[in-house]
């Protein structure tokens, strides 16, 4: 009895943490909803989400959204799974490369939108080393990565960070397997291809996956890469979203919040929608734990 | 110090651990909790030093309850299976910590440290780390420190079985040793037989999370109480029969036994088999197994019973032989046959 | 042997495309005229060091609030990371599937709108504007990542030096102070860190809950990103990762230090 009673103790920041992070989700959703009696609307409606769902700016913002994070996630898993592959089998999964891998993790999106400009702009180091290969003659005739509808930019950038997310994230699971089950296979007479694809690979998904989680949410609810590197129209969601909130006129706050509220509770489905795929997923692989 | 256990019960994750434990112990008795694992014998050592509470019951020592007290007031010391020496102190740090625990200073903890380490043979060993030393060092550093602590009341949680068989026997004389010397009360927690027999006044057996007989050595092998604890010393082999005016009836041999008529089980021990070339049992060698210093012969009496028994060196015999032997059942030990077994 | 000399190129490619963005920073901050096609700067200059040092900005306060606010943000991450953490690892409770969610949540909500949903919570509790305000978020925003790291160690320790020292007369803080926290320092070093750099490199939230009063580096270095001036934009951004790489290497120093400590014994 004694020791429920100091686990709860010792429980209490996290609960308090959580039930603030709760009481935010309840704020917007409420303001949302139109109830914000600070400016004497009390009185629950679904109009807004009606408003905001029917808007054709709001289609476009949430397919720019939805394009830039399922790309992105999805390179980001293919890409992270094969640095992780080469970390585990060249370096032994320890060493220099490892902390050089997880530099990008820790550089600010602010910083890496930056990147993007320096060397993916029309005039950017990219498109100067491709005049000095003799590929192009004039700054103009370089793909238009930045500012576009397209988000090439944006996802290039998401990728140089989360790449190395994915890499590092699976990267513990995925060394213990190799040098476990993934050695036990070699030694039944797999190639190491074989036996990467077959026994380290399934083992490592649950990370894997976890990590496109992860990212993906991060990626749809992001806001500096967009607002950096990305078009005036369409805007992503999340920038189309903070732009409504900043509107001088208070009463359009309920709007801006209705979209929050669809970022919000797209998250939400797509989350559980995730647990509900993978966790079949695992017990077809008869990984799940 | 004098240990009373009354009737503890224990349950842990919603399962019963230990059910109605009672136990007594005279101050500086050697006593020996024998049983095979997960019968409940850590979770009593945990419970009497108060790491885990217990749903009812009663623990006093010197009369003193101690039901109430958390651990680092108990002065009950459990020296643990897998030594728990800390990985980032000296050896002497390790042995002067219940004393730096107890507010000694630097020096004195220090001096008493090394007195320590020789009284387990490692004289000079203070300022050695603890990953620098062997399994058995280790197991004697912590020993020591246990020591240091002054306990009312030692426990030892199968401190041997980590240890190589040779360096076993030499950590047991320095424990027996230590005992004489210190003479505190001491529990040695432990699944091998022969340990327990030999090295305690007491033995308690503990089936099932509860004492199924405590005596001395000899009581509990000669006199077991129930089949069970009959069966878990081994090489018994049990034969069922009937008592019928005075006399113990089975297909093999027919004994005097002054209990109640009825249905019995007689528990025959390898020893009570003598060979003799004129002896009137006839047994059939059926399987030779040598094991070094003895040899394990499985015997087929007429009616198909098996026995075992150890010959000392490498018995000649072969599968098939015929042997003679006389049967000596002395105080025969007899139970109440149980039905389902 | 074939397949490794592709992986190998593989990551000679990572390794390029994260030094190369680095080289490109340096470049352009010292740039005084680097016009198209010229893969190196035609003219040098540190006007934009001056710019970083004296201008508009004043960075040693800047720098000041930044690392405080990440020393603060660290200390209390990692100090609710090792409670959590011993609750989960070392207490026997039902509903602990329910602590993991908690432990998760600002992961699962979107950044936008966890930093507008807690900017009105905290209207009302009068802490919107104010540096405590921040402070609160960025711990909240660091704490799933101090819970992951220190459960991991702390779940890995487990209790059972603390029990030894305990039946040796150590009371419950004394045992945790003694020997526990030497075994898990690795493990609280990473968290600091993480947590340090996490709440250094906040934008939004600093933005939403701050205000525009509560300013931080990583605050004031967007607009000159967003500004036409490339130089400046990189002399910031080299000071700002500048520093926080600082801090990082710092603790990764530490965390080794450690280690080998450690592995001596």
């Amino acid at each position: 009895m004694r020791k429920k009673r100091t686990a709860c103790l010792l429980l209490l920041p996290l609960f308090a943490a959580a039930a603030l992070s709760l009481l935010a989700c309840g704020s917007v959703l409420a303001q949302s909803l139109g109830v914000i009696p600070a400016f004497g609307l009390e009185e629950p409606t679904l109009d807004y989400y009606r408003d905001a769902l029917t808007s054709p700016a709001f289609h476009s913002a949430l397919l720019v959204s939805l394009r830039v994070a399922l790309l992105s996630a999805l390179a980001a898993a293919l890409l992270g799974t094969v640095l992780c592959a080469a970390l585990v089998r060249v370096c032994r999964a320890r060493g220099a490369m490892v902390s050089l891998i997880r530099l990008p993790i820790l550089v600010p999106h602010t910083v890496t939108a930056l990147f993007a400009i320096l060397l993916l702009s029309q005039t950017g180091l990219v498109s100067r080393c491709a005049w000095a290969l003799g590929l192009i003659d004039d700054p103009g005739q370089f793909p238009q990565l930045l500012f576009t509808p397209g988000c090439g930019g944006t996802i290039l950038a998401y990728l140089w960070k989360e790449v190395p997310f994915v890499a590092y994230f699976t990267l513990a699971l995925m060394a213990g397997v190799s040098a476990t089950l993934g050695e036990a296979a070699e030694n039944l007479g797999a190639s190491p291809l074989r036996s990467f694809l077959t026994v380290t690979l399934p083992l490592s998904l649950p990370a894997v996956s976890q990590a496109f989680l992860i990212i993906f949410l991060f990626a749809f609810g992001g806001y500096e890469l967009p607002l950096l590197l990305g078009a005036t129209v369409p805007k992503a969601l999340p920038v189309y979203a903070h732009l409504a909130y900043m509107h001088p006129d208070l009463r359009q706050r309920p709007a801006a919040m209705a979209l929050y509220g669809v970022i919000l509770l797209l998250s939400a489905a797509m989350a559980a929608l995730y647990g509900l795929l993978t966790r079949r997923l695992l017990r077809k692989i008869g990984g799940g734990r | 110090m004098k240990l009373e256990i009354e009737n503890l019960s224990v349950a842990l994750e919603g399962r019963d651990i230990l059910r109605g434990v009672s136990l007594r112990m005279e101050e500086g008795e050697f006593l020996s909790l024998l049983g095979p694992s997960g019968c409940g014998k850590t979770t009593l050592l945990k419970t009497v030093a108060g790491i885990i509470a217990p749903r009812s019951g009663g623990i006093r020592l010197d009369g003193e309850d101690l039901t109430g007290l958390p651990p680092h007031k108990r002065g009950v010391v459990i020296l643990f299976q897998d030594i728990r020496l800390f990985p980032h102190m000296t050896a002497a740090e390790n042995v002067s910590f219940p004393l730096r625990m107890q507010g000694a200073g630097r020096r004195e903890r220090l001096e008493r440290a090394e007195e320590l380490l020789s009284r387990v043979r490692l004289p000079g060993y203070g300022s050695r780390r603890v990953g620098s030393l062997s399994g058995g060092e280790r197991q004697r550093v912590a020993l020591a420190r246990a020591l240091a602590a002054k306990p009312r009341l030692l426990l030892l949680d199968e401190p041997f079985s980590a240890l190589d068989e040779n360096l076993r026997e030499d950590m047991r004389a320095l424990v027996l040793s230590l005992h004489r010397e210190f003479h505190m009360t001491t529990v040695l927690v432990t699944h091998d037989r022969e340990e327990a027999l030999s090295m305690s006044g007491r033995v308690a057996l503990l089936f099932d999370g509860a004492v199924e007989q405590c005596g001395t050595p000899r009581e509990v092998y000669l006199h077991p109480a129930t089949r069970r604890a009959a069966d878990y010393f081994g090489g018994c082999t049990c034969l069922d029969g009937e008592v019928r005016g005075g006399l113990f009836h089975c297909s093999l041999v027919t004994l005097p036994a002054s209990l109640p008529e009825g249905r019995y089980t007689l528990c025959l021990r390898e020893q009570m088999w003598r060979p003799a070339g004129n002896g009137p049992y006839a047994l059939t060698v059926k399987e030779v197994r040598f094991r070094g210093p003895e040899t394990m012969v499985a015997l087929a009496a007429e009616d198909g019973t098996l026995f075992h028994k150890r010959f000392p060196g490498p018995a000649p015999f072969q599968a098939g032989d015929v042997l003679r032997f006389h049967l000596d059942v002395g105080d025969p030990v007899l139970f109440p046959r149980e039905e389902g077994l | 042997m074939r397949r490794n000399v592709l992986l190998r190129l593989f990551l000679a490619a990572a390794v390029l495309c994260i030094l190369l963005p680095a080289a490109v920073l340096v470049l352009w901050s010292a740039a005084a005229r680097w016009s198209w096609p010229s893969l190196l700067p035609e003219r040098w200059s540190a006007r934009t060091v001056r710019e970083l040092l004296f201008g508009s900005q004043d960075l040693w306060r800047l720098l000041g609030s930044s690392m405080s606010l990440g020393s603060g943000a660290a200390g209390l991450s990692t100090l609710i990371g090792l409670l959590t953490a011993r609750a989960v690892s070392l207490y026997d409770f039902p509903g602990k599937g329910l602590v993991r969610f908690a432990g998760l949540l600002p992961l699962l909500i979107p950044g936008t709108v966890f930093a507008t949903g807690i900017h009105l919570v905290l209207l009302r509790l009068g802490l919107a504007d104010t540096a405590a305000g921040v402070l609160l978020v960025h711990v909240m925003t660091a704490l799933p990542y101090s819970i992951a790291i220190l459960t991991d160690v702390t779940a890995a320790l487990g209790g059972a030096l603390e029990e030894q020292a305990a039946v040796l007369g150590a009371g419950p803080v004394r045992a945790f102070f003694a020997v526990s926290l030497p075994e898990l320092m690795p493990g609280v070093l990473s968290s600091l860190s993480m947590a340090f750099i996490l709440s250094y490199s906040q934008y939004f939230t600093t933005l939403i809950v701050g205000g525009g009063r509560v300013k931080t580096l990583a605050l004031v270095m967007v607009p000159y990103i967003q500004g036409g001036d490339r130089s400046l934009a990189s002399v910031y951004a080299l000071a700002f990762t500048g520093s926080a790489l600082l801090v990082s290497a710092l603790f990764e120093a530490l965390i080794r230090h450690w280690q080998k400590r450690g592995d001596r014994l």
